[in-house]
């Protein structure tokens, strides 16, 4: 009888864990004029990195200033829609976006932009980005870090071991072999979804092994040049290790032309706030 | 003897020293007809004959458009991605020393073969890969060497379609007054010693073992019967010298321990192998190994580390071929034995591998030392070496094929290092995407770029097998299984054929292969609104698509085959062996991995029917002009890359998971020798199938 209430004990205990989780203080979310959901993430300081992590990892200081980021990856329906094609390999209209270039994703932010009437961030003869503009762009390495880790220090947001991540991501071991719909699994404290695992997410930055040795401490935005672009979050077909808050990845910009098969990146966008 | 064929075969050593002494005389080419200049243009050139074998198709004529020297030279054209073409010609090789040089260009960065062949019997005597990396003439030139007068003949062709120029062709025989030093049986405080350019052996009657000694003094091994292992007091009673000539020599020595009796007979030559025939059941090898190493030319070596094991007895799979890289990177043992039902067990020592037992089925093993400071290497991939290029601290000995195994994808991957650095990210392989190529020589010194997709993680072992650019004074590994092993036998462990790519092309080709390419090719088209006057283009286009995607399908298919045969391999062999049930299920789950990525990619690869309708509506496109084609070719040109990529990812998992399979049976099986048995028949099947790969399953030659 006594192991019957503790196991009862523990498992309200456990969904109040994930009620928590799901819940927590979660920041404003507002509705653009596409419809689509962006999170208002507050500015502050971090500690970016993880001195467990590779050695690319180095933990340091960052501030980054206030930023709306899109609650969900960009889903083919919406990419569909606003660039009249879907290069995805595992098709659904609720699936992430793949087989996307950096160069796509900036592509369709420039357009989403357009859509709304804001000022498109890049240049798309350059590949420059404008981070004063009020569009759409992809987020900086250090704003993808700050709106992972929720205010959290630990490895993943739920803490330094993986047992939970199932319930935040789908990964390796229980994908299936392929990206799953947006929004199924639990959300980040700040309510942001999919952050770990479905599909790595391009950011703007160029990666350079050991940038966070001279990295600025208020809105990096990664290296001027580099042949590299980052990529974060893990994907479906990583491993647990490779969805921790803090891991780089890293492929060149260009690349993603659907004959190479690259089914794990997608993106989601941020935009500056003028809070 | 068989170790005679070596020096009769291959490189005579000395070579280096003879071309770096003194009193070289002038030299004459002995090649007729050698600048093509004799002939008529767009035939064959007087003297010479052509070849086209494995289904190649092609040309071989003179012509008067290139030349590196007078007005003619000979054009190779290669049209199809079989078999070889080439031309050949006769020639009389004696004795000696030779340089086989030519000059050659190619319109195209391309791969090919210069080969010298024993007329007799088709044995190899030479066999480079050169590469054409410009438009350029450049001069190809190679050491051989022989010890008898042959009928010879030189062939120079493709293997891969391209066009190739050549001209100027060269065997020229060096005169040299160097001899090569004889071998000579002493008799050393009651010993009998055998000695030569490479080896010291001593027949130590007292300490009842064979000692084998480098040339620098160095002792490298003990041999005794292995019926007489671990006997006390193991004596040799007799050695009788059954042959002595300059060139060769045979001993018998007669071993005895508790009135026990064990003979073995051994035969030696000028080079660094001994052959040994046990009248017993076997022998046993002493020496510090550090690593074994199992090699495979179609898959990767197997390198067992004592530290990974903990029994006191490993059995290996016995596949004719086995390297012994000894304690202080500076020496190598080489075995090899002909086919049989040999069994191999390496005995752990400590940290180390202390012994080699070969049960010879009544064959000869042969043993080769080679020597060299650096001949090995392990280097520890640190963390610290993730996204730069690292010099390591190992410089190569010589130059040769060097290799080493990093992780792709889970798996254990050979890597050759290249030559020079490669441009960062311009390397591509299917399923891994754009890489940095991880491992290269700057001059002698080696380099790694490890990053995220070839993670530094674990040991790199680095070691050569086969020669490139090596030194005739030099032996790689895959010298003296050449000199040992009847041809059969090597052909079929070197397998160069199996190593080459098939070809994905259409074999009248129009726009090229891959979707990707064909549709990138056929994109300008449209966009320019030229689909209708380039109707046939763009129909020969989707032509080469259909063809690759059958090739590629057929391909996924092939492992279906091999995986459900495997399956019911697995299953028939759980019933016989029930004890084996571990091993064999942990076997089956990789096996299964190969089935169900396919069901996974089904939807994806879709079928040929689904090419043909894809096919059929970009033809509809070049009937009449319209404002709409660009956008609905657009669209259509996303289908076709979306089943090319599918397929090709596919197939790339599928070899990655079957050369899995084949590692793992090899590192499983070491507990018992019906295991290893079982591993073999399972190594044996998987070899099978991954002969001939796809270029989007893996390089050429890997």
């Amino acid at each position: 009888m006594l192991k019957q209430y503790i196991k009862i004990a523990f498992s309200l205990l456990g969904i109040l864990v994930l009620v928590q989780a799901s819940s927590g203080d979660s920041p404003e979310v507002i509705k653009t004029k596409s419809g689509l959901e962006m999170v208002l993430v507050p500015g502050g300081s971090f500690t970016m990195g993880d001195e467990k992590g590779d050695v690319d990892e180095t933990p340091h200081e960052v501030y980054v200033d206030t930023f709306y980021i899109d609650k969900h990856l960009v889903i083919q329906e919406e990419f569909e829609k606003l660039m009249r094609e879907n290069p995805s390999r595992w098709k659904g209209k609720k699936n992430p976006v793949e087989q996307v270039r950096w160069s796509d994703a900036v592509k369709y932010c420039n357009a989403r932009s357009r859509l709304e009437g804001l000022q498109p961030c890049y240049n798309l003869e350059t590949w420059e980005c404008n981070f004063d503009a009020n569009g759409y762009r992809l987020p900086s390495e250090a704003e993808w870090e700050y709106a992972c880790r929720a205010g959290t220090k630990t490895s993943y947001t739920f803490g330094n071991k993986s047992q939970k991540l199932k319930n935040f991501a789908w990964f390796k071991d229980n994908s299936g072999g392929r990206p799953r719909p947006a929004g199924q699994k639990l959300p980040n404290p700040w309510g942001i979804h999919d952050m770990y695992g479905n599909v790595f997410e391009w950011c703007n930055d160029f990666y350079q092994v050991d940038y966070y040795q001279e990295s600025p401490e208020k809105n990096p935005r990664g290296p001027k040049t580099g042949e590299t672009k980052v990529l974060r979050g893990g994907c479906w077909n990583s491993t647990d290790d490779k969805c921790r808050s803090s891991y780089r990845y890293n492929e060149n910009p260009g690349y993603s032309d659907v004959c190479f098969g690259y089914d794990i990146y997608g993106f989601r966008c941020v935009k500056n706030s003028e809070k | 003897m068989m170790s005679t064929r070596i020096v009769e075969y291959v490189i005579v050593t000395l070579f280096f020293i003879v071309t770096m002494a003194p009193g070289i005389s002038a030299a004459q080419n002995i090649v007729s007809n050698s600048g093509f200049e004799a002939g008529n243009v767009g035939e064959l050139p007087k003297e010479w004959r052509d070849q086209k074998e494995g289904g190649a198709e092609g040309r071989v004529v003179l012509t008067n458009r290139e030349a590196h020297s007078g007005k003619k030279s000979i054009f190779i054209e290669h049209t199809n991605a079989d078999g070889y073409i080439h031309p050949n010609k006769s020639v009389e090789i004696e004795a000696g020393d030779y340089t086989f040089g030519f000059w050659a260009r190619s319109d195209e960065k391309i791969e090919f073969s210069a080969q010298i062949y024993r007329e007799t019997d088709w044995g190899i005597l030479l066999s480079e890969s050169c590469n054409l990396k410009n438009d350029k003439w450049t001069k190809f030139e190679f050491p051989f060497s022989s010890l008898k007068t042959f009928p010879g003949s030189i062939q120079i062709g493709l293997t891969v379609p391209g066009r190739l120029w050549l001209d100027d062709v060269e065997l020229v025989k060096q005169s040299s007054d160097r001899k090569i030093a004889n071998i000579q049986i002493l008799t050393q405080q009651g010993d009998t010693v055998l000695d030569n350019e490479y080896l010291t052996v001593v027949f130590h009657s007292e300490a009842g073992k064979v000692l084998i000694h480098s040339k620098a003094g160095k002792k490298r091994a003990e041999l005794v019967p292995l019926p007489l292992k671990g006997k006390p007091a193991v004596k040799i009673t007799s050695c009788k010298v059954l042959l002595d000539t300059d060139d060769a020599a045979t001993i018998k020595a007669n071993f005895s321990a508790e009135g026990k009796e064990s003979s073995v007979v051994f035969s030696f030559s000028r080079d660094p192998v001994m052959e040994i025939k046990p009248a017993g059941n076997g022998v046993s090898i002493s020496a510090p190994i550090q690593y074994a190493v199992v090699p495979s030319f179609i898959s990767d070596d197997l390198v067992y580390a004592p530290v990974n094991y903990s029994a006191k007895i490993l059995h290996i799979p016995s596949e004719n071929f086995l390297m012994g890289l000894l304690n202080g990177e500076d020496g190598t043992l080489v075995f090899t034995w002909p086919r049989g039902n040999q069994k191999v067990d390496l005995g752990l020592s400590g940290d180390l591998f202390g012994s080699v037992d070969i049960e010879n089925d009544g064959e000869s093993v042969y043993l080769a030392l080679l020597d060299a400071p650096g001949i090995w290497h392990e280097e520890e991939l640190k963390a610290s070496y993730l996204e730069k290029a690292i010099a390591i601290d190992w410089e190569r000995p010589f130059p040769a094929k060097w290799i080493t195994q990093l992780y792709e994808d889970g798996v254990k991957t050979e890597f050759t290092f290249r030559e020079s650095e490669s441009k960062q990210r311009g390397f591509w392989r299917a399923g891994v995407g754009w890489f940095t190529y991880p491992v290269w020589f700057k001059e002698e010194k080696a380099f790694f770029h490890l990053g995220k997709k070839i993670p530094p993680k674990g040991e790199s072992l680095i070691y050569s097998l086969e020669r490139r650019g090596t030194p005739v004074s030099v032996f790689a590994p895959a010298d003296i299984l050449r000199g040992t092993l009847d041809d059969k036998t090597y052909e079929s462990i070197i397998d160069s054929e199996g190593r080459r790519n098939r070809s994905l092309t259409r074999p009248s080709c129009t726009v090229g292969t891959a979707t990707c390419g064909v549709t990138d090719r056929l994109k300008p088209v449209f966009e320019a609104g030229e689909e209708v006057e380039k109707r046939e283009y763009i129909k020969g286009g989707t032509e080469d698509m259909i063809y690759f995607l059958t090739r590629e399908r057929e391909r996924a298919l092939e492992y279906q085959d091999f995986a459900h045969e495997m399956i019911e391999f697995l299953t028939l062999t759980k019933k016989d062996k029930p004890e084996l049930k571990s091993f064999l299920d942990e076997m089956e789950v990789i096996t299964r991995e190969i089935i169900a990525a396919y069901e996974h990619a089904k939807d994806n690869i879709k079928d040929i029917e689904y090419a043909r309708k894809l096919a059929r509506k970009t033809q509809a496109l070049t009937q009449q002009k319209n404002p709409g084609n660009f956008e609905a070719f657009m669209k259509l040109k996303g289908e076709w890359t979306g089943m090319g990529g599918a397929v090709d990812d596919l197939n790339r998992k599928l070899h990655t998971t079957t050369r899995k399979l084949f590692q793992e049976a090899g590192y499983n099986c070491v507990g018992s020798r019906e295991t290893v048995e079982v591993a073999e028949e399972i190594r044996r099947r998987t070899v099978k199938c991954l002969r001939r790969p796809g270029s989007y399953e893996i390089w050429s030659d890997y």
